[in-house]
Parts: C-alpha cells; structure tokens; sequence
C-alpha cells in the first residue's frame, strides 16, 4: 500500500539572519526525504505546495523524485507575511487530492494522503480563518487514511518571538492524535534526523511520543 | 503465449440492445474457457444506413481460444429484429464442424430478455466442438488411449483436444491437449493471486506431432498474472516426456501436479519464513521502524541511531530466505553521492546459516551492526 505524500514548504523562512540558507536547508531535506522514500518503494508517490501568501501547487504527484527535487530546486525565497492562513493551503488540497473510501476499515486501503508541513516563521501563529476551510480540515482529518504531520523550524524561543504559541497552535492541527508534530531550533543535523522520522509510513509508524530510534552502542 | 485478456473496448461500438449479452460472455467466458479470454473485434453494422463506426453495431467477430490456437466465429445480430437470435458463422479453417441447429437449444429456445443468452450459445457450440474434435482425435488409437484415461478421471476431465491435418496428408497430424490441472491456488499467498480475481489456471498444453506418437511435447502455462507472480515458467521443472514418468498421460499429469503443489508449497513456506523473520525485527526495533513490506514481507527499513547521528537501515529479505541471507544496507541521511542518498551495502555474510532462527538472526544483526 503505497502513500501519497505533499510536502508543503514554505518560501518564505527570513526569520533567520542568513534566510536563504535555511530554505536551502529545507530544501535539502525534502531532496532527501524524496529520494530515500523512493528507495523504500518506487510506488510512493510526492506532490509539492510552496506556501506564501497563499498556497500554490507547483508539482503535482509523481513518483520520479527527481521531479520532485527539480521543482524544489527552482523554489525562491519570498518576503514574509504577518498572517499565515492554513485555509488556502487546505483549498489546494481539497482541489487536488482524494480520499479512499474503504467500505470495509479492517482492509488495507489502497492508498494514503499524508500532507507534511514545514512551517519556518517564529513570529506568525497559523490559524485558519475560513469557517468553510476549517469544516473541510475536520472532514479530511474525520479519515483514517489522511495524515497532516508538522515540522516547525525556528528560531531559539525568546520574549522577541512568538515559537511557544506557534508550537502550541501547530499541536492543536493533530484532531486524531496520530499525526506527527516536531520542532527543531535551526540545528541542521536534528533537521535531517526528524525528517528521517517522517520518513515513516504513517499506518505502521508508532505514535510520536513512542518513536525511538534503534540505538547501536 | 497465453491469449489476450479480455478486452472490452470493441463493446461500445455495439448497438445498446447486444452490449449487456456481450459484456456478460466477455465477463463470464474465464469459467469455461481454458488458456485465455474471449475478446470481440470487426464490429459492424448490416445496416447499410448506418455507419460502422458509430455505436450501433449488430455484427462482430469473437476470438475464442481454443488450445492455443483462435476461433474466430461471427455473430450476426438485426438491429432491426433484435429480439431474433443471431447467426453464427464459424471457422472456416475446420469444415468437418457443422452441428446441426436443432441440436443447439440456447438458440432454437433463445430469450432475448435474458442476459446469459449469448454466453449460453457460445457455451454450446464450443461444447459440440469439444466433442467433435474428441471423436476425430479418438480415431488414433494412441490419442483415444489418453484421452479415455482423462475422461474417466475425476481430477483431469477438464481438458481441450485440437487435431490438425496438414491438407492432403493423412499421416501429418498434430493433436494438442490442454489440461486445466486441479491445483489449489488458494494454497499460495494471496500477493501472488490478488490481481488475477480468482480465474487463475494452470494448463498442461500436450502436443502429439505424428499419428504414433513418437514425437510429443509437454508445456506448461500459467495464467498471465500467475505467471508474473511465480516468475519465469521454467521455475517448475516438468518431466521429459518418455522419461521415468512415462509415455502416457496417465502417469505423467499426476508428476506435473505434484511438482507444481510442489512449488506452491516452497513458495508459501517461504513466504511464511520472511513474515516470521519480519515480526520478528517488529517486535524487538517497532518503536524505530519506517517502513515495512506488509504484502511480501520482503523488506523492512528502520532508523539508527549511533553517537546522535541517525542512519537508516534497510534489510531486504530474498524469495529463498532462509536458504540466502539478508541484505542489509546502511543508508545515510545527510550525504549524497551521484545525486543519491549515500549508503553502503552489507555483503559480508560469514555470521549467517540458513539454521538460525529469526531471534538468532536478529541477534547476530544487532551485534553484527555494533561492529561497523
């Protein structure tokens, strides 16, 4: 059973002093995690969001992760907004993904939707503005076949920032409880670890607060 | 190689009121049809008004399989009679193959409300040349000597027997015999099966090349998507003909059954080794596992974790597991090389037999992995 995946990147990560890298920084990640879930099964399937202002679709599903990574690589930095509303990402992918329907749950579905958001801003608390966008989020959320997992990449959390309740408002999005959401303060190396973690299918994968790496000492 | 599956697209070219009959043969025509599928081509209209190729098509060709070879028998409806049973116009290549109507009852009693009436008559007529190509076979007496054996057999009567004369020369005959062999599929996993809905066949195709069967070979043949589960066809062994199994059908379609429960059993005995060995690894690293092959079982691929740094290991378990080790692969997740994630593959098996236990061999794993 293979997954349809959407990394959902933000172009717009200025909330650091070198900004460029740390989208860099995003987009490798997300080149590694494409081309290592490949490796893991080539039926695997990736789309890509770059978020801005709004939400765009710039790739849509494929299984060639050198796709994937090409569109990644043309990505540009934006300047930042002081509002992030989730309804326009949760539009496209409204428009662009549909869920199995399973008549009975004790089977494998034939596939699943896992949205990956990698959320860069420390000072904009995301919310979703739309009523109608946010009874959409609780319809797609209501399948056990949809998964919106977080990464949140900020800066070290202080009085001049707002990361506790951007952290606290990225928590609340997991409705089910089965859903990944991680955090790392720009530490390249922990960034790559917790995609590593993503990695994971979501109907196999143990819950968050389980996960544990195999640990060779 | 095996006839093409069904394929429905001439379907929409036939004028509404045969569509429903045609789509119920093409659909239904696996139970009693044997190494293949009906399909329908040469869609036409006798109605010179109409165009051929607008959807109203009253005439069409069916290729019926028929031990490797194809029938190909033009069914001729009237659209402006559709309550009217069709004529057929058969094979022109065997003119000895004339039944008489009368004997045909799906077409003297034909029902156009019924949906099964085409598949009823197609039943028919290839049921009367069944029997007619039985008794032209039966005529050699080595032929009639296997063919009495299949029919009185309770696992082997359902088979296809073809005789073909070369033009002018009585001696040059070819006589070819498909056996549907009563093998359990349900026996093998149901990855291997899934894709084939339950018509999956084994056939036993026996070609006899002159009148004292000096000269005879045996094939096997699978169901197409049986065949690209199991692999190359030549993964089953059978018996030379004239070998220590015999010259005679009686003995010989026992041994090729036996070989292919054979197969079947090896391949889900190992199929079973690779699920233990996987629940295994689950129950001892699930708390780190990314991903694992939960149809075949014949990957798993977990996060390591060494001094703070993370890698991912991949262990890809062979078909013939036990009897070959486990392939495990490093595999990092910060560097590159050739625009691939770098990792580095584990080619030294000299910890590894065939007898260890899935515990011992994830003991030996965890250890093998704290050395590199």
């Amino acid at each position: 059973m293979y997954k349809f995946m959407l990394p959902c990147l933000p172009v717009d990560l200025f909330s650091c002093s070198k900004p460029r890298s740390m989208l860099s920084l995003s987009k490798m990640a997300v080149d590694m995690f494409v081309k290592v879930k490949s490796r893991i099964d080539s039926r695997h399937q990736v789309a890509l969001v770059a978020l801005q202002n709004t939400a765009e679709w710039v790739c849509d599903f494929t299984s060639d992760p050198f796709r994937i990574c090409d569109t990644l690589s043309s990505l540009q930095s934006q300047p930042t907004a002081d509002e992030f509303d989730l309804s326009e990402l949760l539009r496209v992918i409204n428009d662009h993904v549909i869920l199995p329907e399973v008549p009975d749950i004790t089977l494998p579905p034939p596939y699943t939707v896992r949205v990956i958001l990698i959320y860069g801003r420390s000072s904009c608390v995301p919310s979703i503005q739309s009523t109608e966008c946010r009874e959409a989020f609780s319809r797609l959320t209501q399948s056990p076949y949809f998964f919106l997992d977080v990464l949140y990449i900020h800066e070290i959390s202080s009085d001049s920032n707002n990361c506790e309740n951007i952290l606290d408002a990225l928590y609340h999005l997991d409705l089910r409880l089965a859903n990944y959401c991680l955090e790392a303060s720009q530490h390249t190396v922990k960034i790559f670890n917790l995609m590593g973690s993503l990695l994971a299918h979501p109907l196999q994968r143990p819950f968050q607060d389980e996960r544990k790496p195999w640990r060779v000492c | 190689p095996w006839c093409p599956v069904t394929d429905m697209a001439g379907v929409d070219k036939l004028h509404p009121t045969f569509r429903g009959l045609v789509e119920n043969l093409l659909n239904g025509s696996s139970t009693f049809i044997r190494g293949g599928n009906i399909d329908v081509c040469d869609c036409a209209t006798g109605d010179i008004e109409v165009q051929s190729e607008q959807s109203d098509c009253d005439r069409f060709c069916l290729n019926v399989p028929y031990c490797g070879s194809v029938l190909r028998w033009h069914v001729l409806f009237d659209s402006q009679h559709p309550k009217f049973p069709p004529d057929i116009v058969l094979d022109a290549s065997d003119s000895s193959f004339c039944p008489v109507l009368t004997d045909i009852s799906s077409l003297t009693e034909w029902d156009p409300s019924d949906e099964n009436s085409l598949r009823l008559v197609v039943y028919e007529l290839l049921e009367l040349f069944r029997k007619h190509q039985l008794h032209v076979a039966e005529q050699i007496d080595h032929i009639k000597f296997n063919t009495e054996f299949l029919l009185e057999s309770d696992h082997y009567c359902r088979f296809d027997v073809h005789v073909k004369r070369r033009e002018g020369s009585e001696d040059n005959v070819r006589v070819k015999l498909y056996i549907q062999l009563p093998v359990a599929f349900s026996s093998l996993p149901a990855y291997l099966t899934s894709d084939s809905l339950g018509d999956d066949q084994a056939i036993l195709a026996v070609t006899f090349y002159s009148s004292d069967a000096a000269h005879v070979t045996p094939k096997l043949k699978f169901s197409p998507s049986l065949e690209r589960a199991l692999g190359s066809i030549t993964n089953i062994r059978i018996p030379r003909w004239g070998d220590e199994f015999g010259s005679c059908l009686m003995d010989y379609v026992p041994e090729v059954c036996k070989r292919i429960e054979d197969k079947f059993e090896e391949i889900s005995a190992a199929y079973g080794k690779r699920k233990e060995l996987v629940s295994v690894f689950l129950s001892h690293f699930g708390s780190s596992l990314i991903e694992y092959d939960a149809e075949r079982f014949s990957r798993m691929t977990f996060l390591l974790s060494y001094q703070g740094f993370q890698c991912l290991v991949h262990i890809d378990i062979s078909p013939v597991y036990p009897r070959d080790a486990p392939v495990f692969t490093l595999q990092s997740l910060y560097h590159e090389l050739n625009n691939q994630p770098y990792h580095m593959m584990y080619q030294d098996h000299q910890w590894y037999s065939s007898s260890l236990t899935p515990e011992d061999t994830v003991a030996k794993t965890k250890s093998v992995h704290k050395e590199s």
